[in-house]
């Protein structure tokens, strides 16, 4: 049963170092602190190399190694790392069954796969997909779980800017019908602006949170284009549709 | 390199025969040379003696003991090899613990395991068995450790995020990993396995092919001895042929390009 609260992201990070390749402690994270509400859509925003994988991990779970408090909401948990991580041995609805506690049917997996544009794949091995579409699979393995956290690294790399707006309505579907918290790491404003309600900058070494910027809500194409361009303003390390990345940061 | 297309395993399988056929050519011209059926005896004499064997149950008797044998220790020690070598793969510290003993098994001469065993538990199929386990677990372990400290912990992170139950992690994503390192120990294992039986059974049992051998060293019969060991070796090879073999290419399927 829920209690008042159980559905709030709150995550403070006072802290957070990493030893580098010389054996010396390199800050990484310092004062990053912010909350979320059920059915909110955060996007972290951020050039690579200032800690929005870092904090990811920590928000999942897999790195307790930072100082600070972490409360996650109730309810199970949709990861969708920066490669796929499909089991290469399992097919696409053998992968997605292995997350689920549930058997899934057969045509809720079936149905899954094409809302995000793979219908008919459900037989198929990883090593028959495109890395296109094997991080599509792997956003609808996400999505099997029915999650009340749903945490997504990058997730419209590599994809073309048509399926990538798709794929966003899949993503913020389940914080708008759902109440789910979904946490988005990006460097490419245009395709989660349409969805997220607050944007996180992350700035600086170590990284800080340089701003939490609210979109308003139902603002249209050319309100989103001005929050945008205010903030490569602000903030000018810029997007992937300004910059080519060279290095990208991994879960 | 692996064959996959129909023709190189044609061209494979010939090459095979022919090597076998030379090999039976050679032993047939030794025997002719060596002129002594006692000290050498051609093939057909070795088929003779094999016919003989097993027309009067003995051979079929004793090679079922020993299969029986065989199979029972070999599960044992690739079940305990397997278990041991995953958990000192993932953990630095039962590494740590387990190593100083590994290095013991792994050098001590199987002889001296043997006869300790039977001196300890006594002439019976307990102290075989339980030797043949010492001898050969710690080199499934040693392989098996390999493939621990070679899965990938991305999808370790992936089993904690999801919360993946333990049986279906070990089933789903750990399994498969260590497939490869398994059925290589499992080959490996086969042979080494039954030739320790064979010493087993030598040294302190009434029945069996080792026991046999014995037997028929004592009476110098050169082609009754050849014509077990070829035999044995043969019912292994097609073991390992027709079980592990398969077995190790279904685990490896998902590696074919598509």
């Amino acid at each position: 049963m829920q209690t008042p609260g159980d559905d709030l992201l709150d995550i403070r990070i006072d802290n957070k170092v990493f030893c580098d390749g010389n054996g010396e402690q390199v800050r990484v994270l310092r004062g990053i602190c912010f909350s979320a509400r059920a059915g909110e859509v955060l996007a972290l925003f951020g050039a690579s190399g200032t800690g929005k994988t870092t904090t990811l991990r920590i928000v999942l779970g897999l790195d307790d190694a930072f100082d600070g408090h972490i409360r996650r909401p109730t309810g199970r948990v949709g990861v969708m790392f920066q490669e796929p991580r499909l089991l290469p041995w399992l097919t696409l609805a053998e992968n997605l069954r292995l997350v689920t506690p549930a058997d899934p049917s057969s045509s809720g997996i079936a149905a899954l796969l094409a809302e995000v544009g793979l219908p008919g794949a459900a037989n198929r091995l990883p090593r028959e997909l495109s890395l296109g579409m094997a991080r599509r699979a792997a956003l609808a393995r996400a999505l099997s779980v029915d999650p009340g956290l749903l945490v997504l690294d990058e997730p419209f790399a590599s994809l073309d800017p048509l399926l990538a707006a798709t794929l966003a309505e899949a993503v913020a579907r389940p914080a708008r019908d759902r109440g789910a918290t979904v946490l988005i790491a990006t460097h490419d404003l245009v395709q989660v602006l349409p969805i997220a309600n607050r944007i996180l900058v992350f700035a600086g070494r170590p990284a800080t949170l340089a701003a939490d910027t609210r979109v308003p809500a139902g603002a249209g194409v050319d309100a989103l284009a001005r929050l945008r361009a205010d903030l490569l303003a602000r903030f000018p390390f810029m997007d992937a549709n300004t910059r080519s990345e060279t290095q990208q940061e991994r879960i | 390199m692996k064959v996959t297309s129909s023709r190189p395993r044609a061209i494979a399988l010939r090459n095979q025969l022919l090597s076998l056929l030379t090999f039976v050519a050679l032993w047939q011209a030794a025997a002719s040379v060596a002129s002594d059926p006692q000290l050498l005896p051609g093939p057909w004499r070795v088929l003779q003696a094999a016919m003989t064997e097993i027309s009067s149950g003995d051979m079929p008797h004793n090679l079922a003991i020993t299969l029986a044998r065989v199979a029972v220790a070999f599960a044992f020690s690739m079940l305990l090899g397997t278990i041991a070598g995953y958990v000192a793969g993932r953990s630095a510290h039962a590494n740590a613990l387990m190593d100083p003993w590994l290095v013991i098994a792994l050098n001590l001469p199987v002889l001296v395991v043997v006869i300790l065993a039977y001196i300890w538990i006594g002439l019976n199929d307990v102290a075989a068995v339980v030797a043949v386990t010492i001898a050969k677990a710690p080199t499934v372990m040693v392989t098996v450790r390999e493939g621990a400290r070679a899965l990938d912990p991305g999808f370790d992170d992936l089993a904690i995020v999801y919360g993946v139950p333990p049986m279906r992690r070990l089933r789903r994503i750990v399994l498969p990993q260590l497939a490869p390192y398994i059925a290589a120990s499992a080959r490996s294992g086969l042979s080494i396995t039954w030739k320790i039986v064979l010493v087993v059974e030598l040294l302190g049992r009434p029945n069996g092919v080792g026991f046999a051998l014995n037997l028929l060293f004592q009476t110098f019969d050169v082609a009754g001895i050849l014509a077990y060991g070829l035999v044995f070796a043969a019912i292994m090879l097609a073991t390992e042929a027709m079980l592990l073999q398969p077995w190790e290419r279904r685990a490896n399927a998902w590696r074919r390009p598509a």
